[in-house]
């Protein structure tokens, strides 16, 4: 049985006190230039991001490459799923981002 | 190149998908060198040891400017004094290391008697509680300065780590370093490998990620970030804790199993310790 | 099945929202509880993660504060890292080298021999043809590629008697290298080319007659061997001494010795596994004080050379 992206996203949303599905993407962008937190710049050229890392995907054309924001998360909360050998941390499986965190990068990505 | 061709094809041979079932280590040492050697062809043999500066040539610059005037020199005439100085019963290190100081590439080594993966900071504490000093911390402080002396005067011994045959406990120690080095671990689930296999010579933020063929022959290393001179079990652990790992004690059997690995994929490699690195 | 583990998680993180209703001083210490053990049984198999023990002294400090909601919350975070981290280190157990080291090794390695054999002759794998000169005229070595070409007569037969025709072994004597038809070929090119090799063809007349190796030139054993009275009734000997000397760059010292330093290198041949007449030469030249280096037994003769499907050629008289 295939977890339906928005379920995921659902249950975000209903975790983030009955608010929509939809993050703060300025918040998210903090959380992924922050060391301590996402960090995807570490890894992931972002536009506008100061010394990038090149381990992974440049992050730039997202909506070329996700269907929907659902599947967005779903890579993002464990990217092991799509590839066993991947290498980029689950950030939701391992909780290193909260549920609301992973909204708020979820939306800033995709408007990548 | 014949022989790691007919290795290789061995191994293919073998038909794994686990590799750690298969393979003896000689194979596995042949396929981790052959794998960096393939990574990056333009690299000499030789360079490997200077690790991230054999392939970042900016970084590389940077190094041998700093190198001009070694920032661990302080360390080197330190570690000097403490081997010439000696222990309150008279005797010195000379009296447990009669082929010293020069015997960087006796270690780590498979220590019969007793089971285990012998590192030489291990060697110089056993020798000090031999004649009743005081052990060493082993992140850094006096034991870096005493291993960058003993690094200096090894410098160009080739590294030769052998893993007894008649002994299986030490294909044991050697298997458990093996299992750690590509085991993921901590909460953000990398593997020493990740980095320093897979995605080595790429960038990391604002580091170049370094190959680990090399990563044993530069230590104690004086890194810039820490200021100080340090072990290699203190970048264990601090790697450790980067990946959300809890660390493992410095000088644990977990370390030691993992030092013996570690160098033995990099037999062949000169020692040119210590190091200077960011 | 790991989206299954998502979905439980996904609504394990909805029960501890902060949603929750206020927590007591039991649930707290069973919380704490809970989440020592499964830190434990993490480190049990190396699998703490760094922040687990933190979490819980955390958790021990709320409840000191009387603060057993947050203590609980953060024990149920540490409770989760230690599951975490124990199955993670689970499923890590036989970690080892993964499969796309050896992929790229081998792809490395598939391109290296590709570009090596790319870089050899392009033309046929086969032997490329090359002129040599016989009895002073031009001949062209080749191998013939006519799948309907048959052996010549002579070498067509299974059964021979022995003596004459006993099995030769490997090797001729101590020192002399027996070669195959590649050697006997790269020996042709030198002679070709001036540089001090000869190609002897060992036999009688009668067998040069049906054809020998473009190149070589007869010196049948007959002539050479001491015992026998040489083909114009000389003796062998004096033979031998003049051949040596006029042919084979042996230099006569003053003391009427034999300085092999300069002599030719000698490629000996006849008709095959099952003619001792090069044998016999051989003898006969190291006997005489040839160094052993210097002849080359092509034991495979006339017999292998017409197998290979190698030009003859026929003496031009």
């Amino acid at each position: 049985m295939y977890l339906k992206p928005m379920a995921i996203a659902a249950a975000l949303g209903i975790f983030q006190s009955g608010a929509t599905l939809a993050g703060d993407a300025v918040a998210g962008k903090k959380i992924a230039t922050d060391r301590s937190r996402g960090n995807c710049i570490a890894c992931h050229y972002l536009p506008g991001g100061q010394s990038p890392g090149n381990i992974g995907p440049a992050l730039v054309g997202i909506q070329g490459r996700y269907a929907s924001k659902g599947q967005l998360t779903e890579q993002i909360y464990d990217a092991t799923v799509a590839n066993p050998d991947s290498i980029m941390p689950p950030f939701g499986r391992h909780r290193i981002l909260s549920g609301r965190e992973l909204a708020d990068v979820v939306e800033y990505i995709w408007s990548l | 190149m014949k022989t790691i061709i007919a290795t290789l094809l061995a191994l293919s041979l073998s038909g794994f998908g686990n590799l750690a079932a298969a393979a003896t280590p000689e194979q596995e040492q042949a396929l981790w060198q052959r794998y960096f050697q393939a990574r990056f062809p333009d690299v000499p043999l030789e360079e490997f040891p200077n690790g991230v500066y054999a392939i970042d040539p900016i970084g590389r610059e940077n190094w041998e400017a700093i190198e001009e005037f070694p920032p661990y020199e302080t360390a080197l005439s330190e570690g000097e004094e403490l081997w010439n100085t000696p222990f309150a019963d008279g005797k010195g290190y000379a009296d447990c290391f009669p082929d010293g100081p020069a015997i960087m590439n006796q270690y780590p080594r498979w220590d019969r008697a007793r089971g285990t993966v012998v590192t030489l900071p291990l060697a110089i504490n056993e020798c000090r509680k031999a004649h009743g000093e005081k052990p060493l911390k082993y992140k850094k402080g006096p034991i870096a300065s005493l291993l960058a002396y003993i690094g200096y005067e090894s410098r160009g011994q080739i590294t030769d780590v052998k893993i007894p045959k008649d002994d299986p406990r030490a294909l044991a120690a050697y298997e458990k370093g093996k299992q750690f080095y590509f085991a993921r671990r901590g909460q953000l689930n990398f593997s020493c490998a990740h980095c320093h296999l897979l995605y080595s010579g790429h960038v990391l933020r604002t580091e170049t990620l370094s190959p680990a063929f090399g990563h044993t022959t530069h230590f104690p290393v004086y890194r810039s970030k820490w200021g100080e001179m340090g072990t290699l079990h203190r970048r264990y652990i601090g790697c450790n804790k980067q990946v959300r790992a809890k660390p493992f004690k410095p000088q644990s059997e977990e370390y030691r199993n993992l030092e013996y690995f570690m160098t033995y994929m990099n037999n062949g490699l000169p020692l040119n310790a210590p190091g200077a690195r960011k | 099945m790991k989206t299954h583990l998502s979905a439980t998680l996904l609504a394990g993180l909805l029960i501890a929202s902060p949603m929750s209703q206020g927590a007591t001083k039991i649930q707290a210490l069973e919380a704490i509880a809970a989440a020592e053990q499964a830190r434990q049984r993490a480190a049990a198999i190396d699998g703490e993660w760094r922040d687990t023990g933190k979490l819980i002294k955390k958790a021990k400090q709320s409840l000191e504060a009387h603060l057993y909601t947050q203590a609980v919350e953060l024990a149920n975070q540490a409770q989760l890292q230690g599951k975490l981290g124990y199955e993670q280190a689970m499923r890590q157990r036989n970690a080892g080298f993964p499969h796309y080291m050896i992929a790229f090794v081998e792809s490395q390695q598939a391109m290296e021999i590709a570009q090596a054999t790319a870089s050899e002759s392009t033309a046929s794998q086969d032997i490329q043809p090359f002129q040599v000169l016989h009895d002073g005229k031009p001949v062209t070595i080749a191998r013939n590629h006519d799948k309907k070409a048959q052996l010549p007569q002579e070498f067509l037969k299974a059964g021979r008697n022995c003596p004459p025709f006993c099995l030769q072994p490997i090797r001729a004597a101590e020192g002399v290298e027996t070669i195959g038809e590649l050697e006997m070929l790269d020996f042709l090119r030198e002679s070709a080319d001036g540089k001090p090799v000869l190609i002897i063809d060992s036999r009688t007349p009668e067998w040069v007659l049906r054809g020998t190796i473009p190149g070589a030139i007869n010196i049948p054993w007959t002539q050479i061997d001491p015992q026998q009275q040489g083909m114009f009734g000389d003796p062998g000997e004096d033979r031998l001494r003049s051949l040596l000397i006029d042919r084979f760059g042996v230099v006569q010292t003053e003391e009427g010795g034999l300085d092999f330093s300069q002599a030719k290198t000698l490629v000996l041949f006849c008709n095959g596994l099952w003619c001792g007449q090069s044998h016999a030469n051989i003898r006969t030249l190291l006997k005489a004080g040839y160094p052993p280096e210097k002849l080359k037994w092509y034991r495979g003769g006339m017999q292998d050379w017409v197998s290979a499907g190698l030009t003859t050629v026929k003496p031009s008289f």
